[in-house]
C-alpha cells in the first residue's frame, strides 16, 4: 500500500509538467535560442539586448521586466527583421509569402507596391543576402540601398530612406 | 490658494454626497457580478496577489473598500488612468465626471494597439514535450486582417526560472510560481510555437461588439500594469486565466466556474460556445508545412533530396524545383524545430535559396486537408466507461473513469493521432459467478507516443506506465500487480495517415500483491511489444497488438504472448464504443489457450 502511494505521488508530480506552458520570463527574453543571436538566452544578459529593447515602447514594468512591449512604429521593421530573419530570407528568395508582405507593411509600403517589393527582393536576393552569415542589420542596409535604387518603391515605401 | 482648493472641495462634496445618498447602491455595485469580475474575485477575495492591482489597501479582500477608495480619490490619485475599466463601469452606474485626457500614457498605449477584434488562439498538443501535452491557450488582438503576424498576443505564463523535474512539478502543483500576462508581437509567439515547438495554431475570432472590445482593452491595461497571480498547474493555469480575462466581456455569467483542473481544450470549447466564435484560421506547424511538401515528392526526387541534405550530392547538380523547395523546407525545419543545423547546413541552405531566387520558383498553395484537425472537435477530457465482459469462465461488468486525457483508441478528432496520455484511470469489476467486486485497474500515468520515424523525426517513440493492474497472463481475475514500465520504440507510417506499425522494447518492474514474500512478489525484465493500427477515419479504428514479458525471475520465466485486438467506433464527438478481445498464446505449446477475455465498452466523454 505504501509503495502504491509513493508511486502515485511520484507519477503525479512528474506529469504536472504537462500543465504548464513552456514559456518562461517575458517578452523577447522568453524566447530560447541555442544560436548566439541578439535574441539568444546566452545574449540575454549582455548589452546586445539593448539593441532590440530600444525599439520597444516600454511604458511600465515590474521586476525589471516590461509587461506591455508596444513596438515603436518607426522601428517596427527592425524588430520584425531581427525576429524573422530566416523566414524573410526564404520568402525573399521565393518572391512571395506572408512574412514578406508583413515586412513590406512595416516598411510603410503601399498595398499596391507589395508585389513589386517581393519581386525586387527576389531578383536582388544575393545583393540583399550576400552570404549565409548576413545578419538583420546588414540585410536592412542592403535592402535600403536596393529600395532607394528603385524609383517606384522609393516613393511607395515610406521608410525607404530610413534604412 | 482659494482657487486651488475649490475643485478639490467640490469633488469631495460630490463624492460624499453620492456615497451618502446611495449607500445601498454602493453595496450593490461593489457586489455586482461585473465589479467582482473586474477585480478577479473568487469566493470572497481577489486571486490577484500584487497590491498595486488595488486602489484600497484592503482591496484584495473587500470589494466595497475598493469601490469606496476609487470613488473618493479617483481624481486626486488618477485612478482612472490606472484602472480605466473600473472607472468606466462606475461612470455607467453613477454618472461620474472623468477627465480621460489626463491619461496620456494609457491613451497612447490604447491607440497603438488599434484593436479591430480579439481572437482565441490554441497551440496544439505536443506529447514530445510534456509541458505541451495538454495544449496552450492565448489571445490575440487583431489589428489588420491582411497582416495577422503583426498583431499583438496576450499570453499568461509562469516565471519558473531554471527549475526542472520534480522541483518544477512540485512548485507548480502548490502555487509557488508567479504567473503574469505578457503583451508582445504575435510573430514572436508564432515563432515559438509553430516553428520551435512544431505545434499547429488555431485562431478563433471572438465577435465582440465595440463596447465589449473597449472594455476588454481597458481591463487588459489594468492586468498588464500590475497583476500577478499564483500559478497552479492544475486549476489556475493559462487556460483558467484566459477564461477569467474573457469573463469580463462574456455575455452572461456562465463562462467561468472554477474546476478541479482546467484543461485548455475543454476551456476552448466553452469559450467558443459562449462567444459564438468564428471558424478557426489554421496556421499549420512547420512540421506539417514541411511534411506536406515532402509527401508530394516522387520517390526519385526524395532520394535526391536525402543525398543533398546529407551532403552526399552537390546542390549545384540539382535543378528539379521540387527538390530545391524540399531541401529548403527540410533545412529550415532542421534549424528551427530540430535545433541541430550545422554551419554546413546553413551554407547549403543559402546556396539553395540563391538557386531558388534565380529559378523564379513559385510555390503552389499547400493543401493541408490531411492535417486539418481543429481542437474544438476534440472529445472532452474526462471519460466514463461501462462494459460487459466475458472474463475467462464467467461474465463480469465494469465501470471505469479516467481523469484525462486521450487514449490511442479514442476518437482522435481534434487530437494528435497516435498519442496516448491517460491520467488517473480506474476500473472496478463485478464478477457475476463468484459474486466478487474488485478494483482491477488503476492507471496513475500511462503515456505513449507513436511518432513515425522520418528524416524530420529521428527520435524514437517512447512510453511510460505507472499502474496497478490484474495481469492477464497470470490467468487470475482477482490477483493484481503494481508496475513501472518505460520503453523506447520505432513507429513506421506504412500507409500515409492510415496504417501505422510499431515495435517497443520496454523495461518493467512489477510487484504482485497476492504473494507472501518479497522474492515471490518481484518480477522484472524486458517486454517486447508490437502492434499495427488501421485508422479508417478519426472515429473508426482497428488495432492488433501483441506483447511478451521476458522475466528474469525464474519462476515466471515461461511466459506467454498476449494478443489484443480493439475496434473503435464513435457515434459522436463524446460517445463511442470499443470491442476488445484478449487471448494468450502459450510459448510452450504454441496454442491459444482458454485464457481469453472479450469486452464491449461504451464510453462517454464529459
Amino acid at each position: 500500500m505504501k509503495f502504491r502511494i509513493v508511486v502515485l505521488a511520484v507519477s503525479t508530480l512528474l506529469t504536472l509538467n504537462v500543465f504548464a506552458d513552456s514559456s518562461v520570463g517575458c517578452g523577447l527574453g522568453s524566447m530560447i535560442f541555442k544560436e548566439n543571436s541578439l535574441l539568444s538566452s546566452s545574449a540575454r544578459v549582455t548589452t546586445n539586448q539593448l539593441f532590440l529593447t530600444q525599439y520597444l515602447g516600454v511604458t511600465s514594468g515590474t521586476s525589471g521586466c516590461a509587461r506591455h512591449d508596444i513596438v515603436l512604429n518607426e522601428q517596427s521593421h527592425v524588430h520584425f527583421a531581427e525576429v524573422n530573419l530566416k523566414s524573410l530570407s526564404i520568402e525573399m528568395a521565393k518572391g512571395q509569402g506572408e512574412y514578406l508582405a508583413s515586412f513590406a507593411h512595416t516598411l510603410g509600403c503601399n498595398e499596391g507596391a507589395t508585389e513589386h517589393f517581393a519581386e525586387l527582393t527576389r531578383s536582388n536576393f544575393s545583393k540583399i543576402f550576400p552570404s549565409y552569415k548576413t545578419n538583420a542589420q546588414e540585410m536592412l542596409n542592403n535592402l535600403g540601398q536596393t529600395l532607394r535604387a528603385d524609383s517606384e518603391l522609393k516613393n511607395n515605401c515610406r521608410k525607404a530612406n530610413l534604412i | 490658494m482659494r482657487t486651488g482648493l475649490l475643485p478639490v472641495l467640490l469633488t469631495l462634496f460630490i463624492t460624499v454626497t453620492a456615497l451618502a445618498q446611495n449607500p445601498q447602491t454602493i453595496d450593490e455595485i461593489a457586489n455586482s457580478s461585473q465589479w467582482l469580475k473586474l477585480l478577479h474575485y473568487h469566493q470572497g477575495q481577489s486571486e490577484v496577489d500584487d497590491p498595486r492591482f488595488f486602489a484600497a489597501a484592503e482591496g484584495k479582500k473587500s470589494s466595497v473598500a475598493e469601490l469606496k477608495e476609487i470613488l473618493t480619490n479617483y481624481e486626486s490619485q488618477k485612478y482612472h488612468c490606472r484602472f480605466p475599466a473600473r472607472l468606466k463601469y462606475l461612470q455607467e452606474k453613477m454618472s461620474l465626471k472623468v477627465n480621460w485626457q489626463e491619461c496620456s500614457e494609457f491613451l497612447q498605449w490604447k491607440q497603438s494597439l488599434k484593436p479591430e477584434s480579439i481572437s482565441l488562439v490554441f497551440a496544439s498538443f505536443y506529447p514530445e514535450n510534456p509541458a505541451s501535452a495538454f495544449g496552450h491557450l492565448l489571445l490575440k488582438i487583431n489589428q489588420d486582417p491582411k497582416h495577422g503576424l503583426l498583431d499583438y498576443s496576450i499570453n499568461f505564463s509562469a516565471e519558473t526560472g531554471e527549475d526542472k523535474g520534480v522541483m518544477y512539478a512540485w512548485k507548480g502543483l502548490v502555487g509557488k510560481y508567479k504567473g503574469i500576462f505578457h503583451l508582445e508581437k504575435y510573430y514572436i509567439k508564432v515563432k515559438e510555437y509553430k516553428h520551435h515547438e512544431a505545434r499547429d495554431l488555431w485562431e478563433y475570432r471572438l465577435p465582440l461588439d465595440s463596447v465589449m472590445l473597449d472594455r476588454f482593452i481597458d481591463h487588459l491595461w489594468e492586468i498588464l500594469y500590475s497583476a500577478s497571480f499564483d500559478y497552479y498547474f492544475l486549476n489556475q493555469n493559462c487556460s483558467y486565466q484566459i477564461v477569467k480575462l474573457l469573463d469580463v466581456v462574456a455575455p452572461d455569467d456562465s463562462l467561468h466556474h472554477k474546476l478541479l483542473y482546467h484543461n485548455p481544450s475543454d476551456d476552448l470549447e466553452r469559450i467558443i460556445e459562449t462567444f459564438k466564435a468564428d471558424e478557426p484560421i489554421f496556421r499549420p506547424s512547420l512540421y506539417h508545412q514541411t511534411k506536406v511538401d515532402l509527401d508530394l515528392m516522387s520517390r526519385k526526387d526524395y532520394r535526391v533530396l536525402k543525398k543533398v541534405i546529407r551532403h552526399r550530392r552537390s546542390i549545384e547538380t540539382v535543378d528539379e524545383p521540387s527538390v530545391l523547395l524540399g531541401v529548403n523546407d527540410f533545412l529550415n525545419f532542421k534549424k528551427e524545430s530540430m535545433r541541430n543545423a550545422t554551419e554546413k547546413d546553413e551554407e547549403l541552405h543559402y546556396k539553395v535559396l540563391v538557386k531558388i531566387s534565380q529559378s523564379n520558383l513559385k510555390k503552389e498553395n499547400q493543401d493541408f486537408k490531411d492535417y486539418y484537425n481543429p481542437p474544438h472537435r476534440a472529445h472532452h477530457s474526462k471519460r466514463a466507461q461501462a462494459s460487459v465482459i466475458q472474463a475467462r469462465d464467467q461474465m463480469a461488468y465494469s465501470l471505469r473513469h479516467r481523469f484525462a486525457l486521450h487514449n490511442f483508441m479514442d476518437n482522435d478528432a481534434g487530437y494528435l493521432i497516435n498519442s496516448n496520455l491517460n491520467l488517473l484511470d480506474v476500473e472496478a469489476r463485478y464478477f457475476q459467478k463468484d459474486n466478487i467486486f474488485k478494483i482491477t485497474e488503476l492507471i496513475f500515468l500511462e503515456t505513449q507516443t507513436f511518432t513515425p520515424l522520418s528524416i524530420m523525426r529521428t527520435k524514437p517513440s517512447w512510453s511510460l506506465d505507472f499502474s496497478y493492474r490484474s495481469p492477464f497472463e497470470l490467468r487470475c481475475n482477482y490477483c493484481g500487480l503494481t508496475q513501472a514500465k518505460v520503453g523506447r520504440g520505432l513507429t513506421v507510417e506504412a500507409i500515409h495517415n492510415k496504417v501505422f506499425v510499431w515495435g517497443f522494447l520496454n523495461a518493467y518492474t512489477q510487484f504482485l500483491t497476492e504473494k507472501q514474500t518479497f522474492v515471490d512478489r518481484f518480477r522484472y525484465g524486458p517486454q517486447l511489444e508490437m502492434g499495427i493500427v488501421w485508422r479508417i477515419s478519426h472515429s473508426f479504428k482497428w488495432l492488433l497488438k501483441i506483447h511478451e514479458n521476458f522475466n528474469f525471475v525464474e519462476q515466471y520465466a515461461n511466459e506467454s504472448v498476449i494478443g489484443e485486438t480493439n475496434l473503435l467506433y464513435s457515434l459522436s464527438q463524446n460517445l463511442s464504443f470499443n470491442l476488445t478481445s484478449k487471448n494468450v498464446l502459450s510459448t510452450n505449446t504454441l496454442q491459444v489457450d482458454t485464457n481469453r477475455e472479450h469486452q464491449l465498452s461504451f464510453n462517454y466523454f464529459y
